[in-house]
């Protein structure tokens, strides 16, 4: 839900792996065939006698180096200033102000009124804290092209109904925006979290379809399992 | 309703793994690579000795490489490279996709975790069968719902009764994409449950 760029991501991992196997491929294949070994060994004294030579003819003048190796020093920062760069850009998106209106209307009064989001994150949070299904929630904005987006996350207590707990938090949502006065996009992520884990399994009897109510189930719950489709 | 725009990209990002994991790894790994080749560079620069190798050292040996270590040892080398290049190019391509579905969009949009579906249906079903929610085990795949139920020891399992509940269970979520289910009755039951 961050605008972490993922196809970067994807881009320089794939660009890392396919140096690594054709490197490591090229190495392998060479070391195995012999003709190609000695071809190797030969191209290796050939290299070294030409980087010899470029390694002369670049020298500091007064010193044994060549500017070469000043370059590859550059070269190597530049490198490690855009990598760390690309890892502090992970992960970023959030949003402090959820909406923010001009006067525009010609009006004689001028100003701004800005809601933040810490408004809405306090609102529904709270509004949700009673819920008996819900173990934990957190809300949190992110702007997504443009738009101020919120996102509900709540951890449901075992054995609790996605359903009913989506339609607790789209009433809350609706009150959220008569408030507000507009309606933002909302995401609702319904997990199961450590709170989950540890906190008491679902009380509340809810009957199903063949008119039987539950009894209060016992603590030590389903043992239940999902298997992710790929890694 | 104008704010559908967003929810596919919302949700898109919600269901699939975005690499930042193994992305941060690589990259402080080659920060790594490269500050230490920074450093190098400089102590041979100011005519100070070397930490491990030598600029100049380090471009020998990777020259002797040829001549200076067996073959075999060469292509394992080589051959473990090309290994984890492939396992990155896997990485990259395939999809990642998370461990969770998503519901229908209204006002709002949902994306619920497979935990907690099978969790809601392993309840539906012990229910519904009559059983402890102890001996009833739901797997969440993709597109499948596999619902294993151990009876208890001389009792008769329900199972119409099971496969019903969740039917109406997994219609009630109506999850994209969605879920085929298959109840299973083990052979062999739980005795005192």
């Amino acid at each position: 839900m961050n605008n972490t760029n993922r196809a970067l991501n994807r881009l320089g991992i794939a660009l890392l792996g396919v140096v690594l196997l054709v490197l490591g491929a090229g190495v392998a294949v060479a070391a195995a065939v012999p003709s190609l070994f000695s071809g190797w060994a030969d191209a290796s004294g050939t290299t070294r006698r030409w980087i010899g030579e470029q390694l002369a003819a670049t020298r500091i003048s007064g010193t044994p180096h060549s500017w070469i190796l000043v370059g590859v020093g550059v070269l190597a920062l530049v490198v490690l200033v855009l990598l760390v760069a690309f890892a502090l850009r992970q992960g970023k998106g959030r949003s402090r102000e959820l909406v923010r209106e001009d006067s525009s209307d010609g009006g004689t009064a001028r100003g701004t009124a800005v809601v933040q989001s810490a408004v809405a994150e306090q609102i529904i949070g709270a509004a949700l804290a009673d819920d008996p299904r819900i173990v934990a929630s957190s809300v949190s904005t992110y702007r997504v092209q443009g738009v101020n987006v919120l996102k509900v996350s709540v951890s449901a207590r075992r054995g609790a109904s996605p359903r009913d707990i989506r339609s607790t938090i789209d009433a809350v949502v609706a009150h959220w925006d008569a408030l507000l006065g507009r309606e933002l996009p909302v995401l609702i992520t319904i997990n199961s979290g450590w709170a989950t884990r540890f906190a008491k399994e679902t009380r509340t009897a809810s009957v199903d379809a063949s008119g039987v109510s539950a009894t209060p189930v016992s603590p030590a719950a389903a043992v239940v399992s999902s298997t992710p489709t790929a890694p | 309703m104008t704010t559908h725009s967003q929810y596919a990209r919302i949700i898109r990002r919600e269901t699939h793994s975005p690499r930042a994991g193994l992305a941060i790894v690589l990259a402080i790994v080659l920060v790594l690579a490269c500050a230490y080749a920074v450093v190098e560079i400089i102590l041979a620069l100011v005519a100070q000795p070397a930490l491990l190798v030598s600029p100049r050292t380090a471009l020998a040996a990777v020259l002797d490489l040829p001549t200076a270590v067996t073959s075999p040892a060469l292509i394992t080398i080589g051959v473990i490279v090309a290994v984890i290049g492939i396992l990155l190019i896997v990485h990259a391509i395939l999809p990642g996709r998370r461990g969770n579905h998503v519901g229908a969009v209204e006002r709002t949009a949902m994306v619920v975790d497979d935990r907690v579906v099978a969790s809601t249906i392993a309840r539906r079903a012990s229910r519904a069968g009559k059983v402890d929610p102890d001996q009833v085990v739901v797997t969440i795949g993709h597109r499948t719902a596999e619902v294993r139920v151990r009876p208890t020891s001389g009792w008769f399992v329900d199972t119409a009764a099971i496969d019903a509940a969740v039917r109406d269970e997994i219609a009630g979520l109506n999850l994209t994409p969605a879920l085929s289910h298959k109840v299973v009755v083990e052979k062999t039951g739980t005795v005192g449950a």
